[in-house]
């Protein structure tokens, strides 16, 4: 019976999109890493792209993005039931409550195992291929890939597969298995930064149930030679740390098959609140209101529309979750920013702006991507979708609210990880509060950045047939930028949003480095608003989910508009490009990292020679300089003195 | 008023659940029977604008639906078959958030259209209290009240009694008669007594295919005096069947009574019957289905 239970969740888990689409990435994600230099998981050095070491530290880190994965798998078997109310059924046939939970865990946590082996297979085929230089790749040793599958993945997808399985029994939601999953990675990430003391190792490898710390410990000695063929023994902390963590799996089981109720969750009694509802009906028959389609009316809908999205974001527990979550990865950078190696620093904003910067690349990304599938799917989920898309309210009543939620959720992130920053300041006795500085420096370029990246979410989520595709979408659109970037593909005239970075100072803030970057910003913006009147063209009402039809009826509803609007967008989408284009390639040079490598060697192989060629030294400097930082200008007058400490009479002196 | 023509809707799975709907619909309501899984619910779809078909066109007056569904929600009021609603929000809130969806801006407007709708429903004493609660006659009629809201000029109705207790059924299609004498009205289901109590003009649809269209007493006028009854041994079924064309077998106090339809009493026992809707829809259906096998 057991075993019945778990091939039906194989079986059934398997033809889920969701695992094909996972397969795929995690291969696609690993084949990349090992055939393409630009593209670097984790950092290996100088070893064989197939060596073990090599081999487990890209499987123990896929190990973590695989995480997501693991708890759609293990969340969808615990709560699938109940939400499809197919629970009575399946709950008052013979099956136990061991059977059940049993085989539905194995189940999702075999098809997890499955989705990894995409990792361990990809190093393996990838480092097959014709094109890698000879002396990268390492003879092929089967039982790496065993070791590293049983070793590595096994257990470690077993104790994030328990705890994520009681999560999901005791929430009964998606949401908050993924919120608790988010908290995991941050705590995890934290519990890492400090245990990084050497003295604290033998926690740090014992408390990462990835085993990349062990790794790193296990290994640390040795040489390039021996990474590149042996495996580290199971034994010591790599043999604890396995241990601990099946332990704990087991314990979190036990936890989730105590949680777990078998017997149909109860409906709340509510109080009937029948008085409260008791004035007397107005005696009137019902008479039938015209309904109106002029401007006004159509920005009520709109305006309705927004209070609706507006509530179910700020009223969502995740948002707080995430909001908590984001404070609390602000606080650990900003902590990074003070103290370096036993020296204190100021807080100064400048260094907050920085900190918060880093601690926000992820999680504007994750929010925009999670909110836009939860939004646009909403109504059909709740299954009202086909009432509310027969109603005549237009298309972009419906979409720019979402929209403008993710947005403005985004802000409000922003805006309280600036008021961490402030108490941060504050907490360390720093009282020069320039308010302006994080408006300009952080929170503006934040919220355009922001806008871009909701819009492009929302549009893809309006095109695709399902969420789940949506967001996979929205992931291959994350890895492809980093991807195209490591391949030597990294103008921001084709990176959606890319814009070039701005450097802080202490002395001038953004300088003028954030006019280029306001051009960028202004022809991606164009970009947007296009993509903007199309998700409203194409937006989906009703039960449709090809996009076909819709596609049809684009150029009829192009007129008017929507298509001026588009045109001018296109217009000055072109324009600006062409100007950004002129400055950066044609009065500028465009240098990609390749480039600049490539420059670097070239300088290193024709002046070498001259490394021992007899130079005079400098043996005093006094300089006056004088710096205009808003002009962005210094004038220098000063001396070097130079000096012939060779002995020998100089016959050339260079200079560069 | 509403015209179809060569509306064929194929799923990408391949199947094929409207083939070649042609139909025109007068102001009036119209009830469209069928069995379960007949295209009904798509053929609704379509016409309400949520689902584009394969093929085909469909017309309201002047409006094209297809080019222009915009235009023609504006004046529609569509109840689905099967609707969910947000947690937490009571009737009053989303009957009123409907209603501006629907173009109805004006607070005073919409204070007095809703309320009024929750009275005529009957939902009033309950209005604070949240739909997702509700049974699923309270749900059915809060799906009603809401597809009456701003005036619409077709109402599309689907299944709208399924779950619905007689006395419910009773009031809605009050409900439904009251407002169906301006419209177009049109009403899916497979309670054959609804079409007859309701509707002016009926069409059956069957795997898709429209196979019958007309009014009501004009239909049934084609099986006059041709419908004969015989109560018989629940054994002896099988034998009847293959003997003569029975359309139909109930059960009238544990026995089974059988129709068939033939121009002359088939064999000594059957008496004449007067046919009603539910003759005329199970002979389509036994048609149908007999052609079906043979083809």
């Amino acid at each position: 019976m057991l075993w019945r239970i778990v091939t039906f969740e194989l079986r059934y888990q398997l033809r889920t999109p969701l695992f094909l689409v996972s397969y795929a990435l995690f291969f696609l994600l690993t084949f990349g890493s090992v055939t393409i230099d630009q593209i670097q998981i984790g950092a290996p050095g100088n070893v064989h792209v197939n060596s073990p070491y090599a081999l487990l530290q890209t499987v123990a880190i896929m190990n973590v993005f695989g995480i997501f994965v693991l708890t759609a798998f293990v969340a969808n078997a615990v709560i699938r039931d109940d939400e499809s109310g197919f629970a009575p059924i399946v709950r008052s046939t013979r099956i136990t409550k061991f059977n059940y939970l049993v085989g539905r865990f194995l189940g999702a946590w075999l098809v997890a195992l499955i989705v990894m082996t995409s990792v361990p297979l990809a190093v393996l085929i990838g480092a097959l291929m014709p094109w890698l230089d000879v002396e990268k790749v390492g003879p092929l040793v089967l039982s790496h890939y065993v070791y590293a599958l049983f070793i590595y993945t096994a257990p470690t997808l077993l104790v994030a597969g328990a705890g994520f399985f009681a999560l999901a029994t005791a929430t009964r939601s998606m949401m908050w298995t993924y919120v608790g999953v988010v908290a995991f990675l941050v705590g995890y990430l934290t519990a890492q930064v400090l245990l990084a003391e050497p003295e604290l190792e033998t926690w740090s490898a014992l408390s990462d149930p990835f085993a990349l710390g062990s790794l790193a410990l296990e290994t640390r000695y040795w040489t390039a030679a021996e990474r590149s063929t042996q495996l580290p023994p199971v034994q010591g902390l790599l043999l604890y740390n396995r241990l601990l963590w099946i332990g704990v799996a087991a314990a979190l089981f036990v936890l989730a098959y105590a949680l777990f109720r078998f017997d149909a969750k109860g409906a709340k009694v509510r109080k009937s609140r029948r008085a409260k509802g008791a004035e007397t009906p107005p005696a009137a028959p019902y008479l039938p209101v015209s309904p109106r389609a002029d401007r006004r009316t159509k920005w009520r809908q709109f305006a309705a529309l927004t209070r609706f999205d507006m509530a179910f974001v700020f009223k969502s527990p995740a948002f707080f979750v995430l909001l908590a979550l984001g404070v609390l990865n602000t606080l650990g950078t900003l902590a990074t920013a003070v103290e370096s190696h036993g020296t204190q620093y100021f807080p100064v904003t400048r260094a907050m702006v920085e900190a918060l910067q880093g601690a926000f690349t992820l999680f504007p990304i994750i929010i925009a991507i999670y909110y836009s599938g939860e939004l646009v799917w909403r109504d059909r989920e709740r299954r009202i979708h086909e009432i509310v898309d027969a109603t005549a309210a237009p298309n972009w009543a419906f979409m720019v609210p979402k929209f403008a939620a993710i947005v403005l959720v985004l802000t409000a992130s922003f805006v309280v990880a600036t008021l961490a920053a402030i108490a941060f300041q504050l907490y360390h006795g720093y009282t020069r509060i320039e308010l302006a500085a994080y408006l300009w420096w952080f929170i503006v370029p934040g919220v355009i950045a922001a806008v871009l990246l909701a819009i492009l979410s929302v549009f893809v989520q309006a095109l695709v047939p399902h969420k789940a595709l949506g967001w996979a979408v929205m992931l291959v659109y994350i890895v492809a930028g980093v991807a195209l970037s490591g391949a030597g593909f990294e103008h921001n005239l084709y990176h959606y949003g890319g814009s070039p970075a701005v450097p802080l100072s202490d002395m001038n803030g953004m300088g003028r480095f954030w006019i280029g970057r306001a051009w960028f910003q202004a022809y991606w913006l164009g970009f947007a608003l296009i993509l903007l009147v199309l998700a409203h063209l194409l937006w989906r009402r009703g039960v449709e989910t090809s996009l076909r039809p819709r596609l049809r009826r684009l150029p009829a509803r192009l007129r008017g508009a929507p298509g001026r609007i588009i045109a001018a967008a296109a217009v000055s989408w072109v324009l600006l490009g062409g100007y950004i284009f002129y400055n950066t390639n044609v009065l500028n040079e465009y240098l990609t990292e390749n480039d600049l490598d490539e420059y670097a060697a070239d300088f290193e192989r024709t002046l070498l020679h001259f490394e021992s060629t007899p130079q005079p030294r400098i043996i005093d400097v006094k300089l006056a300089v004088d710096l205009y930082p808003k002009q962005v200008r210094a004038i220098t007058k000063g001396e070097y003195t130079l000096e012939n400490r060779t002995g020998m009479p100089l016959s050339e002196v260079h200079v560069r | 008023m509403l015209s179809l023509s060569g509306v064929t809707h194929i799923y990408p799975t391949g199947t094929r659940a409207l083939d070649n709907v042609a139909l025109e619909i007068p102001k009036g309501m119209f009830g469209l029977l069928g069995p379960n899984g007949a295209g009904k619910s798509t053929l609704m779809r379509c016409i309400a604008t949520l689902q584009t078909p394969s093929q085909g066109s469909i017309r309201f007056g002047d409006i094209d639906v297809l080019a222009e569904p915009e235009r023609l929600r504006a004046m529609l009021g569509y109840l689905p078959q099967d609707f969910g609603v947000y947690p937490r929000v009571s009737a009053y809130d989303l009957l009123d958030h409907l209603a501006v969806l629907k173009g109805i801006a004006n607070r005073a407007e919409r204070k007095e259209a809703v309320e009024t709708l929750l009275a005529q429903v009957n939902l009033w004493n309950v209005r604070k209290l949240p739909v997702a609660g509700f049974s699923g006659g309270m749900r059915q009629r809060f799906g009603i009240a809401q597809a009456l809201l701003g005036n619409p000029k077709l109402v599309i109705v689907d299944e709208p009694t399924a779950g619905l207790d007689p006395e419910e059924r009773n009031r809605f299609n009050n409900l439904l008669a009251e407002i169906g004498e301006n419209i177009v009205v049109i009403l899916s289901t497979h309670i054959v007594d609804d079409v007859t109590d309701l509707c002016s003009r009926t069409a059956i649809i069957v795997d898709g295919r429209i196979v019958q269209v007309g009014a009501p007493t004009e239909l049934i006028a084609r099986l006059k005096g041709r419908v004969w009854q015989k109560t018989i041994p629940k054994a002896e079924l099988e034998d009847y069947r293959a003997r003569m064309n029975v359309i139909s077998t109930r059960l009238r106090a544990g026995q089974t009574v059988i129709h068939v339809v033939a121009d002359e009493a088939p064999e000594h026992g059957f008496e004449p019957v007067a046919a009603e809707l539910e003759d005329l829809y199970f002979a389509t259906l036994a048609s149908t289905r007999r052609r079906a096998v043979a083809a």
